[in-house]
């Protein structure tokens, strides 16, 4: 008889199972050394679908019928086991838990029968185990597993560490190969080319330049690819490189605070290292991954959907992605365990760890704490590292070489001069003089008083505003403008309002920089915006620094701690002219050290949320509970009132396309289509909001625009302008009352 | 190795926590102690007969009622203003409280005396009770459904024995430490869930503290209590010959 594991398309229990046998001969050919036990692993992969030969299971997937309460698969696979059997093998009592235990849970359900139901199921599974046949299996015996080995209960780390790891390595992987087994495509690509690649690339690098040579830090990277290794250097140093050369012919993931860093990272590495085959090597991977994929290859290039699908399941030698698509699996939610088994032989560059807020920080160091334990390697590059971060590594006994710094003290970028004031806008207009002129502010609102006065007191020309408080399709507009201004090449010439949001990653490279003071580790990444590629060729000053002077600069002790403001302020008295990039890491290095940050707000956010995430239970949560945990968010997206009106048209016309149903007609070509169209009007759609703090948009939502019967985008009533972004007055709060089942 | 099975079943009952005033609260199964008082006060013992204890059994629900509280404080003088009964100068506040009552309590236990002479002995107190027997309260009354003498042996077990639905144990610590004994998890959400964990009395000595004052000392048992109960194969334990588990202590 036949008995099926899938419908559409059709497989059966055997064709799923040699599927996954594939794909676990792929694994152990890649990747040998693997710490798993590789023949429990596959006796994993034979009997963890064996409990859907249950009637109710055939009857659903077979004929569509519902036949009452179904005990869920992963259970009923456990009587199938033979555990007196395995005890023959040699399998100790532990062994078969771990086992037991993966398989059970390898779809992680809600487990609500009882002791009578399930015997009553096992019964009638003998029946149907008497005509099934499988060459894997000589002898089937059905039989309800002990309670020794399974009970409903979990594997708790605080209970066996070592226990618990080799139960999240197997379940792991076998969730890893199940998944590529029902997606049909393979578990894992090999890397056997990165170290290659970039050879050629160097080799053509000599063709320009004979004396081309991987520098120091590429060289303390390669030659410390085995080892978990801390470097500190300056842009410029082909971070990138040296990144990818310590990853070398490794399963490897790339992670990066932004998502415009990571696309454009992602791009040189597809493009100009890796150019061949890059669909089968290098993946891209954050919250729009798909459209992005969708936005970069042509119609019919590539299959977008493996592609994507090959991303998301982690399979790709390469990824480069945010630290959360990774490093989730801290709150160990349930189903965790694939990401940390696939992690366990990896290697994990981390670029820019100044750029993390407190709760990332806390998220980053118990990662590396998991990813050590289980045996994955990290490398920590960044421009310029905080001490407390080493020593936070250290408290939890992470290993890693002492930390390198690598500077070119040849080159001079800035020189600075601190001014003792707030934000002065007649000495900007001084300065303009058919230059590119950066200024960046710490508030959104600060950065529209700055533009306003700019262009109604002084009537300057070429004065453009960019935050975070326009719609996307503006934001996306602005970017490309500044990239483009920004360019060293570019002979365009004009002044730039901003805020941090140019912070880091932007490659634009201005001539002059005007900022407040946020904080020490800020104000370097702000410096980074100016003269980004080369050195100072006049004496004077090209970046200058209001601190403020008596008071705080805006937004102290709302986005930027104010200790830290203090402190770094204090630093920074006073200084004036060449900066050198030494001196910069060691002002950081000093600064941000554990004894100085212990009574900071900073520091006690950072502690607690570690405590937190400690304090969660394994398995407590479900993985979309811990998403939203994660992110912490508390700002919404909305759509400006006078946008909906403007474009209501359009936003009318992505509804329908977003609201589409599927046919039971239509062909698997067809619904992929309409899948992808989805998607495409859904990011149209999303042009058009805003993302804005939850606490300002509170009493200003007016209206909202239905999507279906759960998602819908709230209308806010402010100002809005394509060169002012979006701006609140008093009187629109009272117009609007929040539909109060946002949180 | 003999012991006498009793199974029993009572409808409103209090197996008061030692620690509970102002709502006597009640265990989910009598202790140990209650048991064997029963048993020593239906044969008369004057002094306590070595025994083990295994105690099962479930209840339907619980509900709290009022019963009437006397207080006797040390020393209070008789106050005619207040509702006092007068005993000599001395007073006893009468007034109401809440006990916390078990509904439809149905019990399994299993009595080893040491000295398995006493078998018929207690036997016999138990199928012809001098008086009716109650467990609990004075006024926590039993039916008794079933006196009888078993073997009980230790056995290794070739299956998984589950407790009958719903039973609850009162298991040994130790039991559960050897891993003889797995308390089925929730199942659902991740919590880790291992039953309720009492120190439970079992008996006492009168231990001289010099000047005549005399106080008892308990032996406690370490016990968890749980309705997830499975006896897992390979394990030993102790069987009756009916094949029900017994957790002696």
């Amino acid at each position: 008889m036949e008995y099926l594991a899938k419908s559409e398309p059709k497989e059966t229990i055997q064709e799923h199972t040699e599927n996954l046998i594939k794909n676990y001969t792929l694994l152990k050919t890649a990747y040998p050394n693997l710490n798993v036990n590789w023949d429990m692993l596959f006796k994993a992969c034979v009997y963890h679908d064996l409990g859907k030969m249950n009637f109710k299971f055939q009857e659903k997937i077979q004929r569509g019928k519902r036949e009452g309460k179904e005990i869920h698969h992963g259970i009923l696979s456990l009587a199938f086991l033979g555990t007196k059997e395995l005890r023959k093998q040699g399998y100790t009592d532990r062994q078969i838990k771990i086992l037991a235990h993966s398989i059970a849970y390898h779809h992680d359900r809600d487990l609500d029968y009882d002791f009578e139901e399930l015997a009553e199921e096992i019964e009638s599974l003998k029946t149907e185990a008497g005509k099934f046949n499988y060459q894997r299996l000589d002898v089937i015996n059905v039989k309800k597993i002990s309670a020794k080995y399974f009970s409903k209960n979990r594997i708790y780390m605080t209970e066996d560490t070592a226990l618990f790891f080799e139960y999240v390595l197997l379940k792991g992987l076998l969730n890893r190969i199940d998944y590529a087994a029902s997606a049909h495509i393979d578990v894992e690509i090999k890397n056997n080319f990165l170290l290659s690649s970039l050879n050629t690339m160097m080799e053509e690098w000599k063709m320009s330049n004979p004396v081309s040579t991987w520098n120091e830090l590429q060289s303390f990277m390669l030659k410390n690819s085995e080892k978990n290794v801390v470097a500190i250097a300056e842009t410029g140093m082909g971070k990138t490189e040296a990144g990818l050369l310590w990853i070398g012919d490794n399963k490897g993931f790339f992670t990066l605070p932004l998502k415009t860093a990571i696309n454009s990272i992602y791009s040189r590495i597809a493009t100009k290292i890796v150019a061949q085959d890059y669909q089968e090597r290098v993946g891209l991977l954050h919250s729009d991954t798909y459209s992005e994929y969708i936005a970069r290859t042509q119609p019919n290039e590539v299959d977008v959907d493996e592609y994507f699908s090959k991303t998301k399941q982690l399979s790709l030698p390469l990824t480069v992605c945010t630290l959360d698509q990774i490093f989730d699996f801290v709150y160990r939610y349930r189903g965790f365990e694939s990401k940390l088994a696939t992690l366990s032989y990896s290697k994990v560059v981390i670029d820019e760890v100044q750029m993390y807020s407190p709760d990332l920080v806390a998220y980053l160091i118990l990662g590396l704490y998991f990813i050590t334990k289980v045996g994955g390697k990290f490398a920590i590059l960044t421009a310029t590292l905080p001490s407390l971060i080493l020593d936070l590594l250290r408290e939890e006994n992470i290993d890693f070489l002492p930390p390198q710094t690598f500077t070119n003290d040849n080159r001079v970028r800035h020189s600075i001069k601190v001014i003792e004031e707030k934000l002065d806008v007649n000495f900007i207009s001084n300065l303009y003089d058919n230059n590119k002129i950066l200024i960046i502010c710490n508030t959104v609102k600060e950065s529209q008083r700055v533009y306003s006065e700019l262009v109604d007191n002084w009537h300057l020309q070429n004065v453009n505003l960019f935050h975070s408080g326009f719609i996307k399709k503006h934001r996306k507009e602005k970017e490309e403008k500044i990239i483009r201004m920004g360019d060293r090449n570019s002979p365009e010439s004009g002044i730039w309002v901003t805020t941090q949001i140019v912070e880091a990653s932007l490659d634009i490279d201005f001539d002059i920089l005007v900022t407040e003071l946020s904080d020490i580790n800020g104000l370097f990444q702000r410096l980074g915006r100016c003269y980004r590629g080369r050195n100072i060729d006049f004496e004077g000053y090209n970046c200058f620094v209001f601190d403020g002077g008596s008071g705080d600069c805006t937004g102290v002790g709302h986005v930027i701690d104010k200790d830290i403001f203090r402190m770094s302020k204090r630093v920074l008295k006073g200084m004036e002219g060449k900066l050198k990039e030494s001196e910069k890491m060691d002002i950081v290095k000093n600064l941000y050290t554990t004894d100085n940050l212990r009574n900071t707000e900073y520091y006690k956010m950072l502690k607690n949320n570690m405590e937190y995430v400690r304090s969660i239970e394994d398995y407590e949560m479900k993985k979309d509970e811990m998403r939203k945990r994660f992110r912490n968010i508390n700002a919404i997206d909305v759509i400006p009132k006078i946008i909906a009106e403007t474009y209501a048209d359009e936003i009318e016309d992505y509804i329908i396309r977003i609201t589409k149903t599927y046919s039971k007609e239509m062909s698997i070509e067809e619904k992929r289509k309409v899948k992808k169209d989805k998607v495409i009007a859904r990011n149209l759609l999303r042009e058009f909001t805003v993302s804005v703090p939850y606490h300002r948009a509170k009493d200003r939502i007016v209206d909202q625009i239905d999507i279906n019967e759960f998602n819908f985008i709230p209308i806010l009533n402010c100002n809005y302008s394509k060169e002012r972004g979006v701006e609140y007055t008093k009187e629109q709060e009272a117009n609007g009352e929040l539909v109060d089942n946002f949180f | 190795m003999k012991a006498i099975r009793v199974k029993l079943s009572q409808d409103l009952v209090n197996y008061k926590k030692p620690a509970s005033f102002q709502l006597k609260e009640t265990y989910p199964l009598p202790p140990y102690s209650t048991v064997i008082g029963m048993v020593h006060n239906l044969c008369g013992f004057e002094s306590y007969k070595e025994m083990n204890i295994s105690v099962q059994g479930k209840h339907f629900s619980k509900v709290n009622d009022l019963y009437t509280r006397y207080e006797f404080k040390n020393g209070m003088a008789y106050d005619s203003t207040r509702h006092q009964l007068k005993v000599d100068k001395y007073g006893i506040s009468k007034g109401i409280s809440t006990a916390e009552l078990l509904v439809d309590v149905e019990l399994v236990l299993h009595i080893i005396p040491k000295d398995q002479e006493l078998i018929e002995e207690i036997s016999g107190a138990l199928l012809f009770p001098k008086e009716y027997p109650s467990l609990g309260r004075r006024e926590d009354l039993c039916v008794i459904n079933e006196v009888k003498v078993v073997e009980v042996m230790e056995k290794e077990l070739e299956e998984d024995v589950e407790l009958h639905k719903n039973m609850a144990a009162y298991i040994p610590s130790a039991l559960i430490k050897k891993e003889s004994v797995i308390l089925e998890g929730a199942g659902i959400g991740g919590i880790v869930s291992s039953g309720t964990r009492y120190k439970i009395n079992k008996n006492y000595i009168i231990k001289n503290y010099g000047k005549n004052k005399c106080f008892r000392e308990w032996q406690r048992i370490d016990v968890v209590y749980s309705s997830k109960i499975i006896v897992v194969e390979e394990s030993t334990v102790l069987v009756d010959e009916d094949g029900n588990i017994v957790f002696a202590a």
